[in-house]
């Protein structure tokens, strides 16, 4: 597992959440529940952020993919759209507390505290004139996110700089929400940044034809004056856009490329199942814990589907050996299934499995999702 | 939720879900096929306390934080498998505090004896099958007699046999046995009793036709 990957995670006052933890998270974590549950709001939250810009742009995607585009208008003084879907009008603070791979010997709660290395000078200038630096310290063991905090210091950034364009949704590549926009399939520069050369494409395309058999290449191109990314199969020398084809194969491309994207950190993937065929979920799953393994990326994905289930843990006992002598079995320790169970007072607890007491449920053909 | 009824019931194999299914269908009216678990897993381990491992008491455990009651339906066993029903009993309220899960307990044949649910079984054939039940005794008499080494059915064995002569192999297996075949179980028998009494303090009977 790798050692920025997420061993403990707890967060505080975030939506339905009063406190929510998950414990003994491994690198390939399903997360489980009956609708409500709160199973995207727990990704949501795994997604925090010590940086302002790309919280906010996570912000937006959230309240994006429901259908809200959230413009923040700081010159009227309107109803905040973000407060109230993070916490209602609780007003209480955020707090995400966790552990990371790295530290897990250490037995320490890091904070990863605003990292006043990678403040631009007009954060670090804001941080030093607010309170909020009294409630963050180089020891303390939270990280604090104050949604308030946020819109102020994008006011005062817009302010003073007047640079920011907040009229473009810009989608975390943290994420892939399964209603979300196609758009990350026809998005130009993450294909050119992680699949620059012939064999990285040719091994992309090789994962790809678990859903299209006969596609050869894969380029950006020019059609009708736009650049999109496009295909073309064998016996044929047209070329046409990835987009065209099924939800599949542009969902495991959109994957596969935002598992470049986030090397070394972790990737939320809601409702992985929606728009797999059950006959495909096989190579789905084995080409995501490839993709992963080999670019180091902590999976979360939440699903409905015990077919999804049932083949996650198929794949993970599978015991051929590769050319370095790696099988998927060797993987099982790494996997968790949280199932979440909302509890008579109304909060929720993370049930976690690892990978053996998974697969006593799964083959017991027990209820696990809720 | 996938069920609105307030209760997981856990039984130990799949043959026990069955029964548990039928019976609380015929005497309640109620479905419970998504409120019952089984704790066999794929090994089939027979081994009475060795059915709760840390996987199956991990369900167990995230099945109690739910506002649902759970009922616990196991066999007393007796000292044939190291079992019995005080033994059993004892076990299981170490499994209680070890796991830190609580359960309400019938033990078969009828919470107070030893035995298991094939016990139960063979007393609720109907009266046109007992008669079957004594030509297997002759059949295994017969074994006795040749060489008294020879090992005969055990009761699950037995419980087959007799269901096979009437509704074939296929629907004789435990777990596709229709209980509600009157032609073959008679779920009124006495020896019912105690269960439908332990079950009725969570579900509500059926009105009784007349």
């Amino acid at each position: 597992m790798g050692e920025n990957h997420l061993t403990y995670f707890k967060v505080e006052n975030f939506k339905r959440f009063e406190s929510f933890e998950l414990n003994d998270i491994g690198q390939f974590n399903l997360i489980v529940g009956d609708n409500n549950v709160g199973k995207t709001s727990v990704l949501e939250a795994l997604g925090f952020d010590t940086n302002v810009y790309k919280m906010l742009e996570k912000l937006q995607l959230f309240l994006f993919v429901r259908g809200i585009k959230f413009i923040p208008d700081f010159k009227k003084k309107t109803k905040n759209l973000l407060e109230h879907y993070l916490n209602d009008s609780k007003k209480k603070e955020i707090k995400f507390s966790f552990q990371i791979q790295k530290h897990t010997n250490e037995n320490v709660l890091l904070s990863k505290c605003i990292e006043r290395n990678n403040l631009t000078d007009v954060e670090r200038d804001f941080l030093e004139k607010n309170s909020f630096e009294s409630k963050v310290n180089d020891y303390s063991p939270y990280q604090l996110l104050n949604v308030q905090y946020y819109n102020n210091a994008l006011t005062s950034v817009a302010n003073s700089y007047n640079y920011i364009d907040l009229n473009v949704v810009n989608y975390s590549h943290s994420y892939f929400f399964f209603n979300q926009p196609i758009e990350l399939v026809n998005n130009l520069d993450l294909f050119s940044s992680y699949f620059t050369d012939l064999e990285q494409r040719k091994k992309l395309i090789e994962q790809l034809k678990f859903f299209a058999p006969n596609i050869e290449h894969i380029e950006r191109n020019e059609i009708d004056g736009i650049q999109l990314i496009q295909v073309n199969e064998k016996n044929s020398t047209e070329f046409k856009p990835l987009a065209y084809y099924g939800d599949g194969i542009n969902k495991l491309f959109t994957i596969l490329m935002l598992i470049r994207k986030n090397n070394g950190e972790r990737l939320m993937i809601d409702e992985i199942d929606a728009g797999i065929h059950y006959s495909r979920f096989k190579d789905f799953w084995r080409t995501i814990f490839k993709s992963a393994i080999a670019n180091d990326v902590q999976i979360f994905a939440t699903t409905h589907n015990i077919e999804c289930l049932k083949y996650f843990k198929e794949v993970l006992e599978e015991e051929e050996k590769d050319e370095n002598g790696f099988s998927m079995k060797d993987s099982q320790r790494e996997a968790r299934c949280f199932s979440l169970v909302q509890q008579p007072d109304n909060s929720v607890k993370a049930f976690t499995k690892n990978f053996e007491q998974f697969q006593w449920a799964i083959d017991s053909e027990n209820e696990i999702r809720d | 939720m996938a069920s609105e009824l307030k209760i997981n019931i856990f039984v130990e194999g799949i043959d026990d879900k069955k029964f548990i299914s039928d019976f609380i269908s015929y005497h309640f009216n109620v479905s419970v096929e998504k409120n019952i678990f089984h704790l066999e897993g794929k090994d089939k381990i027979n081994t009475k306390i060795e059915l709760f491992n840390s996987s199956s008491a991990s369900i167990i455990q995230q099945k109690t934080a739910t506002n649902k009651k759970n009922i616990l339906v196991f066999d007393a066993d007796g000292e044939y498998n190291n079992g019995g029903f005080k033994k059993r009993l004892f076990e299981l309220n170490e499994i209680k505090v070890k796991y830190g899960i609580n359960f309400d307990t019938f033990l078969f044949p009828n919470n107070k004896e030893d035995g298991e649910l094939e016990d139960l079984l063979e007393r609720i054939f109907t009266d046109d099958v007992q008669p079957i039940l004594n030509c297997f005794k002759n059949y295994t008499d017969c074994i006795t007699k040749i060489d008294p080494k020879y090992s005969k059915p055990n009761k699950k064995g037995k419980i087959f046999a007799v269901a096979e002569s009437i509704v074939g192999a296929d629907n004789a297996k435990g777990s596709a046995r229709d209980y509600l075949n009157s032609e073959l179980w008679n779920l009124e028998d006495d020896a019912v009793k105690p269960l439908k009494d332990f079950l009725s303090t969570y579900f509500e009977s059926k009105p009784t036709t007349t």
